[in-house]
């Protein structure tokens, strides 16, 4: 048995592409705890998806046995952490599960905002930070300068954090060396009632969901009945054991201080849920370690199958993805425009589109999704109120007394000759300015109040293009306001389509409407008639253009023997007609529907 | 049903700017052989049971050829099969080929429908897609056909050609209407690949009327045409009552039609196949015995159906219900249900004519959006 001073519990926490996930490699690489021949590269983000994005989706974690220089081995449980706003609450959980963490600042880019963000929740956990400093080796390098800036905006000491490159190796076991050095051991009282937070979850098809757990105080064996102090189901325990690289390694009995995982034939993921706190039955604990919440969707879009034959095959998938991430949630809808599909529930726009990428990647499916939409808040003249996250459940104009909207906390950091124009496209997204901090001489934090629904079409695009790539953004819910919203309607050759209804604040409805109906008239292909594309507002015209007739599609000359080669000319007509849908008499393009995201303004 | 044979021959003067077919100028001197091996084709052909509705020899250009070959060609048909009483026999004919002596021996060997290449009267057009005539070339060449006895002339003409205009366009249909063909073609230019005209369009030295215009001149064509008592009765051909092509008919009705020549395409006994497309393969191929129709699977019975409606729905007057049942012992409303709901109740582009089903004549210059939804 080891002793649990010789454990550390941390986490590595970054802004996205600033080498988390490649440090982690490099740290279970000198660790031995995989040869180079069993290394494959990021083995934490074992999701194609993450690998290619570069992102860390689900959190995981993974035991590794380092000889440090003094001599005695350390057990290292590094829990990966998602980076991105949408998994706060993931990376929130998992940060509960340490004592530690590792930031990795590139040593080019300097501190940006999910730095900040994922900071702030480490301080938040009373975790030791271990600052360190990436990418050395690359020609923009200024390690001074981001030292002072982690001094300077962070607080902390950046004089000794390790200069290293993840990617080429250089200066690894310095990092080691540091969280052995600097996190302290975990605490907890192993003859407690067994308290264990949850911090991820694992579908596995042979043994269920795998529980990963931090032991906070306590002890827990096979056999054992435990209790999901939030859900209130309860389990008998199968195995216990640790995350190695390379697989699970079962044990006699996990206890205090420990990361560790748990099996008990546990079907289903909802049981499960990160941030709950697993006792025992018998002699449990009498309260729960703090801080569970139930994730919240904020952000909601319909997802139709392209070819109606396969919506079995969708909703297969889609609870083939809910098995691994309690986040997602969906229930059928119906569209007129679409058929039958679902509405569809993520923690963000992030989210949306990994799980959009994910059911056409991993399960072949060809999509048509609907302009996102978030959560309003309907008060009724009755009184009653109502959640609205879908434009066609808008209650009639007479029957609303009035509306609210999701208002979240957005923080901007960048360089400051950027300044003037996000503040022009923050005020023309109907953001509240609260104050501006300067990070150093030349990196501003804006701080503003902006309105979810002006967030989720294409602001983060609009950022990005007009700070030419620099500014980096992360937001979190505030609260809901009051506003004065209305339902945009689209109609096509004077019928509406539901799928391209959307809801949105009264003085941008013209506006948007405007640019919807041009954008429509881009992508909508001549027809047999003309077709006129109209923006309505409570059955005002606001907006109007037209689709041209189609003058010529013939083949003129067809006699001669071969008709092989105009039957082919037809069936490749026939094949592009698969990415329409017949929405009454017009045929409408797929991507219309999604081309409310890309309005470029 | 009707049957017809289709006899390739594939020599010209010279190859127009615009041309994609299976022809090639410069070697006319292989019409000898070319014109052996094709006879020969037709001596062994499997299909000598089948009743000929009517003949059709087309080009390329097959007046640049001693007419002996034509001739020695229609009469081993003759010799090979039966013909129906009032058979159509049609030769191709481009003006500048085909003189008084050699349109009279054609005719007198049987040849009972002149089909002439005139696709325009201004001259200046004419040269510019490398026609090798002018205009009074062809009324030479169509008066010479009258004199020798043809009573059934079609003229070709084409519109949107570079520079033209509508003017230019309706004074072709003006002084072609005065010499009053029976029948006449009018079809759109298009610009196909590996044609001279293609390679000047993609380098920008190529301009063509845009659809806007080109719609325009075939909306002309069908009125004035119409004016003067040509019926269109598919998307670009007109007539004058009882002189519709009886062979093309064949093409759109899914009737048979035996190909032969090099490149020709057959559809008979339920197969398509064809022949191969270069001279000296077709004739090493015809001296080998070989045979095209090796290896060609019967077509499906809904390739067949498809088929059916968007060649028949070409014609003015669309596809019979109850031919289609007749032939493929379905109801077309059953197979169709949801293109023919499409178009006869919401985009109402088609419309029903007692037993037919018809494009409205307003959407045929646009039936491929129409004809694509038939492909199942």
């Amino acid at each position: 048995m080891y002793s649990r001073d010789n454990i550390r519990n941390f986490s590595i926490i970054a802004h996205v592409d600033h080498g988390k996930s490649t440090l982690a490699d490099r740290l279970l690489e000198l660790t031995g705890a995989l040869t180079q021949r069993e290394m494959q590269e990021q083995i934490l983000d074992n999701m194609e998806l993450e690998r290619e994005r570069g992102i860390t989706i689900k959190a995981r974690a993974v035991r590794l046995i380092y000889k440090a220089k003094d001599g005695s081995e350390y057990y290292l449980n590094l829990i990966d952490t998602p980076g991105h706003v949408d998994f706060n609450y993931e990376v929130s959980r998992s940060l509960a599960a340490c004592e530690g963490a590792v930031l990795v600042v590139d040593a080019a880019q300097g501190i940006e905002a999910q730095t900040l963000a994922n900071t702030y929740l480490a301080f938040e956990h009373d975790l030791e930070i271990v600052p360190v400093i990436n990418k050395i080796d690359l020609p923009g390098a200024r390690p001074d300068e981001v030292k002072q800036e982690i001094e300077d905006i962070i607080g902390i000491d950046g004089e000794n954090a390790p200069l290293i490159s993840a990617k080429n190796g250089i200066n690894i076991e310095e990092v080691l060396e540091k969280i052995v050095e600097l996190i302290p051991p975990p605490g907890g009282d192993e003859n407690a009632p067994l308290k264990a937070l949850i911090f991820d979850s694992y579908y596995d098809a042979y043994k269920g969901v795998i529980a990963y757990v931090r032991v906070v105080d306590g002890r827990l064996r096979p056999g054992q009945r435990i209790k999901m102090m939030a859900t209130g189901s309860e389990f008998d325990v199968v195995d216990v054991g640790y995350l190695l690289p390379n697989g699970m390694l079962s044990a006699d009995e996990i206890s205090a201080g420990e990361v560790a995982f748990i099996t008990a034939s546990i079907k289903s993921v909802q049981d499960v849920k990160v941030g709950d706190t697993v006792t025992t039955v018998s002699k449990g604990a009498a309260e729960a370690l703090p801080g569970y919440k139930e994730v919240k969707s904020m952000v909601y879009s319909g997802i139709y199958p392209a070819d109606g034959a396969r919506y079995d095959d969708l909703r297969d998938a889609l609870e083939k993805l809910k098995l691994n991430d309690a986040a997602l949630n969906f229930e059928a809808e119906t569209s007129i425009a679409l058929g039958f599909g679902f509405r569809c529930g993520f923690l963000g726009l992030l989210h949306m589109e990994i799980i959009q990428e994910r059911l056409e990647r991993e399960f072949n499916l060809d999509l048509v999704t609907t302009a996102p939409s978030v959560e309003y808040k309907v008060i009724k003249t009755d009184g009653t109120v109502l959640s609205v996250d879908n434009p066609t459940n808008m209650p009639e104009p007479s029957e609303i007394d009035y509306m609210e909207e999701p208002i979240v906390r957005a923080a901007i950091l960048t360089p400051k000759e950027y300044v003037g124009s996000i503040m022009e496209l923050c005020q023309g997204r109907r953001g509240s300015y609260i104050d501006m901090e300067y990070l150093d001489t030349n990196r501003v934090q804006l701080n503003y109040m902006m309105p979810l629904n002006e967030i989720i079409y294409d602001f983060f695009d609009a950022l990005k293009s007009r700070t030419r790539g620099y500014a980096s953004f992360d937001y979190e819910f505030e609260k809901y306001q009051k506003s004065d919203l209305v339902k945009l309607d689209m109609l096509l050759n004077g019928e509406p389509v539901d799928a391209l209804s959307f809801i949105v604040h009264k003085e941008r409805a013209y506006p948007r409407g405007r640019k919807m109906a041009e954008k429509l008239k881009e992508v909508i292909p001549r027809q047999l008639f003309e077709v006129p594309i109209q923006a309505a507002v409570g059955g005002k015209i606001i907006a109007r253009e037209t689709v041209k007739a189609m003058r010529k599609d013939v083949l003129a000359k067809c006699y001669g023997g071969d008709i092989s080669r105009k039957r082919k000319l037809l069936e490749k007509q026939k094949e592009g007609k698969k990415r329409m849908r017949q929405v009454g008499s017009v045929e409408v393009p797929q991507e219309a529907f999604m081309s409310v995201l890309k309005l470029d303004e | 049903m009707t049957t017809g044979i289709y006899i390739h021959i594939p020599f010209c003067i010279k190859k127009c700017a615009y041309c994609d077919f299976n022809s090639y100028s410069d070697i006319r001197d292989m019409s000898y052989s070319y014109g052996k091996a094709v006879r020969a084709e037709i001596k062994n052909s499997p299909y000598k049971n089948k009743k000929i509705d009517t003949v059709y020899i087309g080009g390329g250009t097959p007046t640049c050829i001693d007419e002996k070959i034509l001739i020695d060609l229609l009469a081993t048909v003759r010799e090979s099969f039966d013909f129906a009483e009032d058979v159509e026999i049609t030769v191709e004919c481009n003006p500048g080929t085909a003189d008084l002596e050699k349109l009279s021996a054609l005719r007198s060997a049987g040849f009972n429908r002149l089909s002439i290449g005139c696709q325009s009267t201004d001259d200046k057009l004419l040269k510019k897609i490398g026609r090798i005539h002018t205009f009074e070339d062809f009324t030479n060449c169509f008066f010479d056909a009258r004199r020798t006895g043809f009573e059934n002339i079609s003229v070709d003409l084409m519109f949107g050609l570079p520079g033209q205009t509508n003017e230019i366009w309706i004074d072709t249909l003006r002084k072609v209407t005065e010499l009053g063909p029976e029948h006449i073609s009018a079809y759109s230019l298009k610009i196909e690949e590996g044609t001279p005209f293609f390679d000047m369009k993609s380098r920008s030295e190529l301009s063509v009327p845009d659809d806007d215009a080109n719609r325009e001149m075939y909306d002309t064509a069908v009125e004035f045409l119409k004016e003067q008592g040509y019926c269109r009765y598919e998307i670009s051909n007109f007539s004058k009552a009882g002189f519709e092509s009886c062979h093309n008919l064949i093409y759109w009705t899914l009737g048979e039609y035996i190909g032969f020549g090099a490149g020709a395409h057959s559809f008979v006994c339920g197969r398509r196949f064809s022949n191969p497309l270069g001279i000296s393969d077709y004739i090493d191929f015809v001296s080998s015995g070989g045979c095209a129709e090796d290896g060609a699977e019967c077509e499906s019975d809904i390739d067949m159906m498809c088929e059916f409606m968007f060649l028949g729905l070409r014609l003015d007057r669309g596809v019979s219900e109850s031919e289609f049942k007749n032939r493929f012992g379905k109801d077309m409303r059953d197979v169709f249900k949801m293109p023919l709901e499409k178009h006869l109740n919401v985009t109402r582009a088609l419309e029903k004519d007692g037993d037919n089903i018809k494009i409205r004549p307003e959407y045929t210059y646009v039936s491929n959006l129409i004809m694509s939804d038939f492909i199942l």
